[in-house]
């Protein structure tokens, strides 16, 4: 068991979560995580990252500084991401999945990294 | 674009200076989002070859981005210096004066642009609006008329009473589009084009700077990308992005093309940006549908 396996265990399970990962922030490669069935881990980490890093750099050059959370609304599911010392949380959830419950065990995890 | 293919450009760039690998370099540098780099590379470029319209106008697209109107005019008055009908010359001016409120000249530049590419849907928005505004003149114009000292009578004030009162003028201005929204809140908000250009609302900072053009240049990139991720997770069409950052929060939404965005300091509850946000998009896509 990795040492991110509670954390991970913690966030899904979560009603309406359907996939938690940590994912390296730099090149957005899977560190551990977990899937229900039809969610590709790699290619969401991947893109996940890749967006954090966008809106990043975009923060930063508006002089907003860094990006501490992230939460991307779809008309059929929900992405969030934190993250702290080079380490992306990122969970996806069905729309009606709780935001303020999930984004609360999000920074938490964050803060256990 | 792969930071590979930007080195390599670079590379090119160096071994010869006089290549035109300066234009897709330039291009890439500004999609990244490094301004600093892309402004010194489209420069060098344009006063290397001071003929290629390309040139300037990429120096005008990436000053508007840094928030640097007045280079990005001049540029784009370049531009128009070499070939008068250069379209991206007489779009980046049209929406740039029209946000100014400079209306005789945003209709005269987005009517240009329009004609050269007749679907471009944020020009024709704005050139319907400042159309709007301007009759909306010429009619309290012509009431005014009537009350006025013959013309060939001595010069009198007009009957200030039929002039348009300025708070209606504002209230048709695209940078207070959204006051009525935000009131007195700290918020700000901003209606952007496909292209991260400003399309109404206004974000000055408490120095007076106005970083709205910069914000949403960097910000439409965000857009494009949750766009695509929200494709390849086919979790349906992005309907909302919440920005947490270490000074503040950014909310954005797509409509249509355009993107409206609400920045907040942190103190202001999450909840209340996301209403905020939902408002804006209403007021935004009002007024659309009636400058459409």
């Amino acid at each position: 068991m990795s040492q991110f396996a509670p954390l991970i265990a913690a966030i899904t399970r979560h009603r309406g979560v359907t996939a938690c990962v940590v994912v390296s922030a730099d090149d957005g490669i899977v560190v551990d995580g977990t899937a229900h069935v039809g969610v590709k881990l790699n290619a969401f980490a991947a893109l996940t990252a890749s967006l954090l890093r966008k809106t990043t750099r975009a923060s930063e050059a508006a002089g907003f500084g860094a990006v501490t959370f992230l939460e991307l609304e779809a008309t059929e599911g929900k992405v969030l991401a934190s993250g702290r010392g080079g380490l992306l949380v990122v969970a996806v959830a069905e729309p009606r999945v709780n935001v303020g419950l999930l984004r609360v065990e999000l920074r938490r995890a964050v803060e256990a990294l | 674009m792969a930071a590979d293919d930007i080195h390599a450009m670079s590379e090119t760039l160096a071994a010869d200076p006089s290549s035109l690998v300066f234009l897709p370099l330039a291009e890439a540098l500004l999609a990244r989002g490094d301004l600093v780099r892309a402004a010194r590379v489209a420069q060098r470029g344009a006063t290397r070859h001071p003929q290629r319209v390309e040139a300037h106008d990429l120096v005008a697209r990436i000053a508007l981005a840094a928030g640097d109107e007045a280079r990005a005019e001049s540029a784009w008055a370049s531009v128009l210096g070499i070939d008068p009908e250069f379209g991206t010359a007489h779009r980046g001016l049209g929406l740039v004066r029209y946000r100014q409120g400079r209306l005789e000249e945003a209709a005269e530049h987005l009517g240009y642009a329009l004609h050269q590419d007749p679907h471009d849907a944020p020009v024709r928005a704005a050139l319907d609006a400042v159309r709007g505004v301007l009759a909306q003149r010429a009619a309290a114009e012509a009431a005014a008329a009537p009350v006025a000292e013959p013309a060939s009578g001595p010069s009198a004030p007009r009957a200030s009473a039929a002039l348009p009162a300025e708070p209606d003028a504002l209230g048709d201005s695209p940078a207070r589009l959204f006051d009525p929204v935000l009131d007195d809140t700290k918020l700000v908000a901003l209606l952007l084009d496909d292209d991260g250009l400003v399309a109404a609302g206004e974000y000055v900072t408490a120095e007076g700077q106005d970083v709205g053009a910069e914000l949403g240049a960097h910000l439409v990139g965000v857009s494009d990308e949750a766009d695509r991720a929200m494709r390849h997770f086919k979790l349906g069409r992005w309907t909302r992005l919440v920005i947490e950052t270490e000074a503040a929060t950014i909310a954005l939404a797509p409509d249509g093309t355009e993107t409206v965005l609400v920045a907040a300091p942190h103190e202001v509850p999450l909840g209340f940006v996301r209403r905020t946000l939902d408002r804006c998009v209403a007021v935004a896509r009002r007024w659309l549908a009636a400058a459409r």
